[in-house]
């Protein structure tokens, strides 16, 4: 039942708790009712039996020897179904009624009493189920000087209205559980309308539109309240966004500043003619610093951006074989010194949708760690394929294997996947380069890597 | 030219006066937007060095008031941010070139130079001759004295740029700035072995080489005197 949407636990509760209501109204009327009915029937009894008593008195002779058995002439005609029994002094009997057949009432405990009673005549009806011949009766006993009254009815009518009570009951039980269901599934789906709008609105706020926020229902209950915590809480996020976003174009702007102010003052120092070779050479190498400083803090900043949600691609139909071809020249002036093939296996055109830039970076990263994991002597292979709506380039090479435990490691920051330190570069490469394929709406994973081959597999959605 | 450099990083300024002053031209420096701003309007100026993050009005802010104001001035932009978006608006709000910080004084030399030529920028020589070597950009096609010479893309690439300005010794820094913008570790490196197979290509069975070494600082295209 945990895993039930909402609206159908409402509803089943509601139902279960009306089922359970109903029970207990009729288990509380029910013998309420009874009680009361037997209770009007006592009282007429009662009147019933002085009635009696009053016509026995009537009746010439009787008062004078109470041991005389009386005829019928005592009851009046619509006392005639009433199971009657009149014992005199010393109890003798003086009437008995024919429809108590052989019963006798004379052991009954004094005042009011339900007995069964065998049906006159019943035997006729329905020979077959005993049970159905016996018959509740309330039976009350009445002195009046000498004489003792028993005067009893049946309680077919009570019982019957308990029978119809009770039919009536289970009859509406499940409808009343049904209507009920349905009814409480409406009602939370009512209840649930503020939610349905607050989720609407909680899918658009997202990096594009961070203003977004929840509709607060004009009622002051539960949900506006969550509505105002969550609204507080979407303020908070987007400041921390914000302030991270402003972080990532200030660190940019002020880092790259004395950077610049750095390669300007070397540029001017180199161009000064009195530098000697060697002095030309460290000037040289710190000019090369101040590159690799820009490409980090321009890595760094792509990875701020791509953190915060913002790493901006701009794809356009690119064919990528010219790119693949720059890099297969790249690739093939690395391996002279190592002795490295290159092998190739591209179509004539391959058109991706993607952002030039950010493609050649990816394909940077992977053609130098194809060089750099590579052994002396190894091969590269770099294949292109177009597949169903995706381009796929893959880059291979004869390194050795990635171990098992440090492949889910591999795409990770300032990682070299247990390579050691002794292999330069900053590890944000893999990193960069899956960041930038997931913002084209691309992916790069390790298609393979064992003792022979290691291999990395960009995919890019394909343009036309 | 008379150039005026806007660009609140004082020391940054005076590095590139000096260069630029060296280069032949007359430079005058302002800190802030707003007395750039001011400093240009006076139509005293052909290029305004303008750098985009600036106090009191930031680069875009300068530029839109220039170009309100019909002012026929060259603008050339400094950017510390390398996003596309920045570009594209800089050029959009009518500026004719800009440069990414940090940059190779050599390259904005360059610029300003291309600048003071008044042509479009953007639109670089399809044709390019320097001694008997003729390069086709477009179709991409090389000779040497007649004979078609294949390059390879990268070598084309370098084949290029020291083409484009014959004579100027470029850093295999900057040579690898213009190749691939970003730096990657063995790209220094790179550029050697390029340089080594572009000389075996166009240089192989003559007697001048067409590309000269100066060393400790880098290459050059050497014109035929």
């Amino acid at each position: 039942m945990n895993k039930w949407p909402i609206k159908l636990k409402i509803g089943a509760y509601c139902a279960l708790l009306i089922v359970l209501g109903l029970m207990v109204t009729a288990g509380v009327m029910l013998p309420s009712i009874y009680r009361q009915q037997i209770a009007e029937l006592d009282e007429q009894l009662e009147g019933d039996a002085a009635d009696l008593f009053r016509r026995l008195d009537d009746l010439p002779g009787t008062s004078e020897n109470p041991r005389t058995p009386v005829g019928d002439k005592f009851i009046p005609l619509r006392l005639k179904q009433r199971y009657i029994e009149l014992t005199g002094r010393d109890g003798a009997m003086l009437h008995h009624s024919q429809n108590l057949r052989d019963a006798s009432l004379r052991r009954l405990p004094e005042g009011m009493s339900t007995i069964t009673l065998r049906e006159a005549g019943a035997t006729a009806r329905s020979s077959d189920d005993a049970s159905a011949l016996e018959l509740n009766c309330r039976i009350g006993t009445f002195h009046h000087g000498p004489f003792t009254l028993r005067v009893g009815t049946r309680l077919r009518t009570i019982e019957a209205m308990q029978e119809a009570l009770l039919r009536g009951f289970y009859f509406s039980l499940p409808i009343a559980t049904l209507l009920i269901f349905a009814g409480g599934m409406v009602l939370a789906r009512h209840a649930l309308r503020p939610v349905s709008a607050m989720t609407a609105a909680a899918e658009r706020i997202s990096a594009q539109h961070p203003d977004e926020r929840l509709p607060i229902p004009p009622a002051k209950d539960e949900i506006a309240r969550l509505s105002v915590v969550l609204n507080a809480s979407f303020d908070r996020l987007q400041r921390a966004y914000n302030s991270a976003a402003r972080f990532s174009a200030d660190a940019s702007h002020q880092l790259k500043t004395p950077i610049a102010v750095l390669r300007a003052g070397l540029d001017e120092m180199a161009s000064c003619d009195y530098l000697q070779e060697q002095e030309r050479e460290i000037v040289a190498d710190l000019v090369h610093q101040t590159r690799r400083l820009t490409t980090l803090v321009e890595d760094l900043l792509l990875l701020a951006q791509s953190d915060a949600g913002r790493l901006k691609v701009d794809p356009a139909p690119l064919d990528l074989v010219p790119v693949i071809d720059n890099l297969q020249d790249d690739l093939d002036a690395l391996a002279l010194e190592r002795g490295l093939s290159i092998e190739r296996a591209t179509p004539e055109h391959l058109v991706a949708k993607a952002d030039v830039r950010r493609v050649k970076i990816i394909l940077q990263n992977l053609g130098e760690n194809a060089v750099k994991y590579n052994r002396d002597g190894g091969r590269i292979r770099v294949s292109a394929r177009r597949e169903n709506g995706t381009v796929f380039v893959s880059v291979g090479n004869t390194g050795g294997a990635i171990p098992v435990e440090y492949r889910e490691r591999l795409f990770d920051r300032f990682n070299r996947a247990g390579q050691g330190e002794n292999i330069k570069g900053h590890g944000l490469g893999l990193n960069i380069a899956r960041e930038l394929a997931r913002a084209h709406g691309g992916e790069l994973s390790l298609a393979r890597s064992d003792a022979e081959w290691t291999e990395f597999e960009l995919r890019l959605p394909a343009a036309g | 030219m008379r150039i005026l450099v806007v660009e609140d990083e004082d020391r940054l300024a005076s590095h590139v006066a000096r260069a630029l002053k060296r280069a032949g031209h007359l430079v005058e420096t302002r800190e802030d937007g707003a007395a750039g701003l001011a400093e240009a309007l006076k139509g005293e100026y052909d290029l305004i060095v303008l750098d985009i993050n600036l106090p009191t009005l930031d680069g875009f802010g300068v530029l839109r008031a220039l170009r309100d104001a019909r002012s026929p001035m060259r603008v050339l932009m400094l950017t510390a941010r390398g996003e596309v978006g920045d570009r594209v608006a800089g050029l959009k709000a009518g500026a004719d070139d800009y440069l990414t910080k940090p940059f190779a004084m050599e390259e904005l030399l360059a610029r300003v130079e291309v600048l003071s030529r008044r042509t479009p920028v953007g639109d670089a020589p399809t044709r390019l001759v320097a001694g008997d070597v003729r390069m086709d950009v477009l179709k991409r096609k090389v000779t040497r004295n007649g004979d078609t010479v294949t390059l390879s893309p990268r070598e084309f690439e370098l084949l290029q740029i020291l083409m484009q300005e014959p004579g100027r010794v470029f850093s295999r820094d900057e040579i690898c700035e213009r190749i691939w913008e970003r730096e990657h570790e063995y790209d220094t490196r790179t550029v050697e072995i390029f340089v080594m197979r572009l000389r075996k290509k166009l240089d192989e069975g003559r007697d001048t080489a067409l590309i000269e070494t100066v060393r400790g600082v880098g290459y050059t295209l050497r014109l035929p005197t």
